[in-house]
């Protein structure tokens, strides 16, 4: 019997937003993911709705950031002429600097180990993941294990750089 | 058994290993301290994975999210409840009212002599009284009837003529509109009394001097507008005004027609003015032009997208710049209104040097304010 997608709705709609968030990062555009995942869950009415939820909003982030690619000059050439950032607490810039270093750091992860360690910080098991990617669940734990090491390594990498930068 | 890799150490502290699997690992690390060094290393390893990943959550609150039955596309239809239907009368209130405003602005626009004259004929106010009708009576039997011009096409005529014209009839037909305010809701005989006055309306070109009543102000010599039983279908009244009403009229913000003056390169531009055309620094000039009448410039600069105009002539000249150009007016403006309309006038009017500069733009007034603080000679 398929999980109710209510139920689904509740437990997993944080944890989706956070990971589309981490792909494309950008709140207001996880979010609208997120939620256009679960409207198509509600026509297409899946077996597995929480692995095919992730399935699509992967599918979609990818697509996401094919177009945002393809804007990026745009963007580019908007940035250089953007206001001046808002003052901001220190509290707020502090966290806004280490969303972009763990963003920094997880760029520097490949692609599979990337989806394999966000799945599984969205909550998804091992079986799940499994599905989902196409490796075997023995794999999983390998690819966690690699996926975890090279985020902090890239992390501490970042913040060491900036530091030297810095000092 | 050897000993254990990564992964299973990973797959172990993430809950993921089958009871079997568990049993193997624990009996192992209890024996292998080597194994357990490693397994509190990738166990604070994984927390720390997990902790960066936390601080990669979106920034400020997250927003609710909205109840499933609301992604459903298309929409299910709600039930018909007094608060559905609110939002969707307010925006129909909002359409109407704004309809209704548009139909009164242009009536008013369109018939401005008409409607004043309308006024002064069959429901004389007391300022009207005192200064037009009986001057419309008199009229009445010296005035000759003009062919008969529609108004909006003689505004569109008279447009290369002069703004002075154009812009006064933008005032006109804002004080028209207030005062037609309070009567909006007696539309319908207002229409009946535009109707009439259509029929009898014949312009004038009376001249200032025909005018003994000018007590609305004593610059402000009016022509009356002539009304009288004619064919003609409408018309328009001009009449001649003294500086100080013109300049009373002029809205800063209303658009005066520079564009189809004569463009004046910036020496030409300086001998007129007297003084090197006053600019706001740092923001490129994008024409400059003279008015074709009197010593009056107008420079157009070129801001955040916006062509602001700064108007400018030189001090020591007196002579208004409309006073050149013929003016159209309505014959029966109240003093207050044109008090109000040349303080505001004032308000975006500055001396530069020798210069009088006004600025005119597509930006809010504030912003326009500011630009002018900003101008140099």
């Amino acid at each position: 019997m398929p999980e109710d997608l209510a139920e689904v709705y509740k437990t997993t709609y944080a944890a989706l937003v956070r990971f589309l968030y981490r792909k494309v990062w950008d709140a207001e555009r996880a979010a609208d993911l997120a939620q256009e995942a679960f409207a198509r869950a509600l026509v297409h009415r899946p077996g597995n709705p929480r692995g095919w939820l992730f399935v699509v909003a992967a599918n979609m982030a990818r697509d996401e950031a094919r177009r945002a690619a393809r804007e990026r000059r745009h963007l580019t050439l908007l940035s250089q002429e953007s206001e001046p950032e808002a003052p901001a607490l220190d509290e707020a810039i502090s966290a806004e600097q280490d969303r972009t270093r763990v963003r920094q750091a997880l760029a520097a992860l490949t692609p599979r180990d990337r989806e394999v360690l966000l799945l599984w910080d969205a909550g998804q098991s091992y079986d799940e993941i499994a599905s989902q990617t196409g490796l075997a669940k023995g794999a999983i734990g390998t690819t966690l294990a690699r996926a975890r090491r090279r985020l902090v390594e890239a992390y501490e990498k970042g913040s060491e750089a900036e530091h030297v930068a810095r000092g | 058994m050897s000993h254990v890799d990564d992964g299973t150490l990973h797959a172990y502290l993430d809950g993921e290993l089958s009871p079997v699997e568990v049993e193997r690992l624990e009996t192992h690390v209890a024996a292998c301290r080597g194994c357990r060094d490693r397994l509190d290393e990738e166990r604070a390893l994984i927390d720390r994975a997990a902790r960066l990943l936390g601080m990669a959550v979106p920034p400020g609150p997250e927003r609710a999210a909205p109840p499933l039955h609301e992604l459903r596309r298309p929409p299910p239809p709600r039930p018909w409840t007094w608060s559905r239907l609110r939002m969707p009368l307010a925006w129909a209130a909002t359409i109407v009212a704004a309809v209704g405003i548009g139909y009164f602005a242009g009536v008013s626009s369109f018939s401005i002599p008409q409607r004043s004259l309308a006024r002064t004929e069959s429901q004389p106010t007391a300022d009207v009284a005192a200064s037009s009708a009986p001057a419309a009576g008199a009229a009445d039997t010296r005035s000759p009837v003009l062919p008969a011009t529609p108004t909006d096409d003689e505004l569109t005529a008279t447009q290369p003529l002069g703004y002075a014209q154009a812009s006064d009839r933008l005032a006109r037909a804002e004080t028209d509109q207030q005062r037609q305010a309070p009567a909006a809701n007696a539309a319908e005989p207002g229409r009946e009394r535009d109707q009439r006055a259509d029929a009898s309306l014949r312009p004038s070109a009376a001249p200032p001097a025909a005018l003994p009543q000018d007590r609305a102000s004593p610059t402000l010599r009016e022509a009356a507008p002539a009304a009288a039983p004619s064919s003609a279908a409408s018309g328009v009244i001009s009449m001649a005004q003294s500086t100080t009403a013109v300049r009373g009229f002029r809205d800063a913000n209303s658009v005066r027609l520079s564009t189809t003056w004569p463009a004046i390169a910036a020496k030409p531009a300086r001998d007129l003015l007297g003084a090197a055309p006053a600019v706001i620094p740092g923001f490129a000039v994008r024409s400059m032009r003279r008015n074709p009448g009197v010593k009056e410039v107008v420079v157009e600069q070129e801001i955040a997208g916006a062509v602001v105009s700064l108007f400018q002539r030189p001090l020591g000249d007196t002579r208004a710049p409309e006073e050149a150009q013929p003016i159209v007016i309505d014959g029966a403006v109240s003093r207050d209104s044109l008090v109000a309309k040349a303080r505001r006038n004032e308000r975006l009017a500055r001396f530069v040097g020798s210069l009088r500069v006004e600025i005119a733009g597509p930006l809010p007034a504030d912003s326009l304010s500011r630009l002018l603080d900003l101008v140099r000679p």
